[in-house]
């Protein structure tokens, strides 16, 4: 099986991204590919391309550059399969580093060498305070491995001691320093256990004309996993609106008998048995008046 | 020559005239709306033919929806649909199927019919079909490729011989996020690793115009005298732009394609100087039926379907967060040149957060190049606040909406989403309305049927697909509602001087009706029959019906 390391640059824009990609693309010290969002925005110097085809580049020093395109875990294969050991990824400015290490931590075959957020010293403070991108900003931050600070290091304020810890500072110009090349991620960086929450699921279920009350309520009782019912049921009574919370079910009755099918939340992975509950498999659905998808 | 309409009612929408019972159509044009006797001074000087034959229906002007997605309709429409909720599709009438059980009879059912190379069934939802798994569909079909597409389209499953079909790799593909093989499971982003292998046989030549021509007629089918293409690019700029032109062009289509490009494909690595200059290159070569104007479309925040609305606090009930399609800098960035450039600006917004956005950069550009009569348009407008609709009203901001997300989702989203009081103020219409801002309803088809009777029902009813009435004080009136698929839709596309209403002047688009939306039970408005159209003043009709003349 190939196998690829993986580094992921994100930041906000401005940040400074396109500008370390061009300086890693023309101080090479391996071969390496680069997966762009805008492969027309990367200001490569024109004496290092060799041929362009398409949406990717290929320098001379062996490097190559190519267009994200519709799936990216398929150009991380083609890159493997063209002998790339080192794949590096341009978020977008609006990607959340969160959701970008959770589709690609644990690919089998690829390895997340780091992921990089880097960030501009000086619109730090003004980020955080955004109306529109303070969360993304703390998310980008949070999940990365390193934070690459440019143009100055910000002056961390103490609530920021887990950003700071992680922080470096990286001059504008000049041969890059060694660390760029040899970050490693870190597993075990604070903020990226699972938050374990309550799973809740849905279902509607059209009740069986007919069905006792007794029956309707006893089933609720009996799956205590139902942490809610709401919908319209006719029972041998007549028509419900039913509302339940918990265990606690309330029946009133309701006039307009237009609709039918109550929705049900439950709580674990524990599917109640609605087939107890649900129409005879036999009666035509179309005889219900309006359902949602 | 004259062609002369008689009807029951013809609603105008022209304030001077609401009523009348006869309208005189010339190459294409309202001479005269009224009655046969005030029609006298036309009749009288000009060879004319009478129509009696729609003497019981009512006519309204021609419905208009101002934003749905003909290329993504091509790729959905020739797949079979099993849906929870009725469609009405011209071809076929699809019952609502909610069951379990009734999803596997109604896949059977189709298998024995077609002859599929690979079977695509689209509408399946675990709310009320239950878990879709490999297994459920190799035991109803095990030698033949079949995919079952989730309905909000994030999602499928397929069986093991459609995997075989299609070559996928299983080795391959275990290496996959969001893959599951074992229930042949693809979603996220391993949906696209699914479509990657389906494009060949989903995007074939064939088969893509296929779609496009039931798109055509979904279309008539509705009622429709004018569509929005809101999104030209959203999967291939030149093709979409090629193939629209080949099936839409010609004089079996009855309706015209308002094109408004993908702004951020079309400006994507080039100069806002390149992008205005095709724009105006491809709006003088367009018309007469397909035609692009100074219009162009924006992308906020992700989809309401999704649940990647923007939010502003308190967010979502589980604390996730929405998501941006566009870096907000830039999004003013791109926002600021087509504003200078005199365009009429459309962008998708789907939660308050993004809202929010929207108005604070247009408050911007409107003290940077005061506009009136701008065109600047809030796409889908899933939450807005009623502070927002004061404020937008003030920068001059039209509003074109999705109210069938209230319909569809409402109920969900007060339990799973939002909570109730968000939930059923979803598409805050009366607001809209009372704050005087241009407001119109659409489709975005197939994210909801392009059904403008439809969706007037639930903006006038306001009552969800569970039953339940959410937010009884933001529902229209039917004459609101009538306005917001007619002359306010075409208020939003910038051709009011027109369509829209029926007076004399505007072309002769007329939607008939077997009823008047203004006075039956307003439970009964998505009863209506759609008898069929006048567009320009060439007649089709959805059934056939009588010689006429």
């Amino acid at each position: 099986m190939t196998s690829v390391e993986l580094t992921l640059i994100g930041g906000y824009l401005g940040a400074g991204k396109t500008t370390l990609l061009n300086r890693m693309l023309s101080q090479a010290r391996h071969r390496f590919a680069v997966i762009v969002n805008d492969l027309g925005a990367l200001p490569i110097d024109q004496a290092l391309i060799e041929s362009t085809s398409g949406t990717s580049l290929t320098l001379t020093n062996g490097c190559a550059c190519c267009q994200l395109g519709g799936d990216l875990a398929s150009q991380i294969d083609q890159l493997a399969q063209t002998g790339f050991e080192r794949v590096l990824i341009e978020a977008s400015g609006v990607a959340k580093m969160s959701r970008l290490r959770d589709q690609l931590v644990g690919l089998p075959g690829v390895t997340l060498r780091a992921a990089m957020t880097l960030i501009d010293g000086q619109s730090l403070a003004s980020l955080l305070c955004s109306r529109w991108v303070d969360r993304l900003i703390r998310d980008q931050l949070d999940h990365a491995d390193l934070i690459i600070a440019t143009r100055v290091m910000p002056s961390w304020s103490s609530e920021q001691v887990a950003w700071r810890e992680r922080a470096v500072f990286l001059e504008a110009s000049g041969e890059l320093p060694d660390w760029v090349w040899q970050v490693q991620s870190q597993v075990s960086t604070p903020g990226f256990a699972a938050v374990t929450k309550p799973e809740f699921h849905h279902r509607a279920v059209v009740v069986r004309r007919g069905l006792s009350r007794a029956d309707f309520e006893g089933f609720v009782a009996a799956h205590p996993q139902i942490q809610r019912a709401k919908g319209f049921a006719t029972l041998n009574e007549g028509h419900f609106l039913v509302q339940s919370t918990v265990g606690r079910c309330i029946l009133t009755p309701s006039p307009a008998q237009d609709f039918e099918g109550v929705q049900f939340i439950w709580v674990g992975d524990e599917l109640p048995p609605f087939a107890e509950l649900s129409m005879d498999q036999g009666e035509p659905v179309a005889e219900v008046e309006s359902v949602g998808i | 020559m004259l062609d002369v309409y008689i009807a029951k009612t013809i609603v105008t929408l022209n304030r001077s005239q609401p009523d009348a019972t006869a309208i005189a159509v010339r190459d294409g044009m309202i001479v005269e709306v009224g009655s046969l006797s005030s029609l006298e001074p036309w009749l009288l000087r000009e060879p004319h033919v009478i129509h009696r034959t729609f003497e019981s229906d009512v006519m309204v002007p021609g419905f208009i929806d101002p934003h749905l997605h003909p290329a993504m309709a091509a790729v959905i429409l020739p797949m079979h649909f099993i849906t929870a909720m009725p469609w009405s599709l011209p071809w076929r009438e699809v019952p609502a199927t909610v069951t379990p059980e009734a999803f596997d009879r109604e896949m059977v059912r189709i298998l024995a019919e077609v002859d599929d190379e690979i079977t695509i069934f689209w509408g399946h939802h675990d709310l009320w079909h239950g878990a879709m798994h490999r297994s459920r569909i190799d035991q109803l079909s095990g030698d033949r490729p079949v995919v079952v597409w989730n309905r909000s389209f994030h999602e499928l499953h397929m069986n093991h011989a459609c995997m075989l079909h299609l070559g996928i790799d299983e080795v391959l593909a275990q290496r996959r996020k969001q893959v599951d093989l074992d229930a042949g499971r693809f979603y996220e982003n391993g949906l696209g690793f699914a479509i990657s292998r389906l494009n060949p046989f989903i995007l074939e030549d064939a088969r893509f115009r296929q779609g496009l021509e039931r798109l055509r007629e979904v279309v008539h089918f509705g009622g429709h005298t004018t569509i929005g293409d809101m999104a030209v690019g959203l999967f291939d700029f030149e093709r979409e732009l090629r193939e629209s032109r080949a099936i839409f062009g010609g004089p079996e289509t009855f309706f015209r394609v308002e094109q408004v490009p993908h702004g951020g494909v079309l400006t994507h690595g080039r100069s806002a100087e390149e992008a205005l200059a095709q724009l105006s290159s491809l709006a003088a070569e367009s018309g007469p039926k397909l035609t692009f104007r100074k219009r162009i479309k924006f992308f906020a925040d992700g989809a309401f379907f999704s649940q990647l609305a923007q939010l502003l606090p308190p967010g979502y009930l589980d604390g996730h967060e929405g998501e941006w399609l566009m870096v907000p800098e830039l999004l003013e960035a791109k926002l600021r040149e087509f504003w200078h450039a005199g365009y009429r600006i459309h962008v998708h917004v789907t939660g308050d957060r993004a809202v929010e956005l929207t108005l604070s950069i247009l408050e911007q550009l409107q003290s940077e190049l005061p506009r009136t009569n701008h065109g600047f348009t809030l796409e889908h407008m899933g939450y807005a606040t009623p502070e927002q609709l004061a404020w937008a009203k003030q920068l001059g901001v039209s509003v074109s909406a999705n109210i069938y997300y209230l319909h569809e989702l409402s109920s969900r989203y007060a339990e799973m989403s939002v909570g109730y009081e968000r939930a059923s103020s979803m598409g805050r219409l009366g607001t809209c309305f009372d704050e005087g801002l241009i407001t119109a309803l659409h489709s975005d088809f197939t994210m909801a049927p392009a059904q403008p009777l439809l969706n007037m029902w639930v903006a006038v009813n306001r009552v969800n697909a569970q039953g339940e009435l959410m937010a009884e004080s933001e529902r229209l009136t039917p004459a609101q509602a009538l306005a917001a698929v007619t002359v306010n839709a075409a208020k939003i596309l910038g051709i009011e001087h027109e369509t829209g209403s029926l007076r004399a002047g505007k072309r002769a688009d007329v939607t008939i009706l077997s009823d008047n939306p203004l006075s039956v039970d307003p439970m009964a408005i998505r009863d209506i029959v759609v008898r069929g159209t006048l567009f320009e003043g060439a007649l089709r009709l959805n059934e056939p019906m009588h010689d006429i003349g």
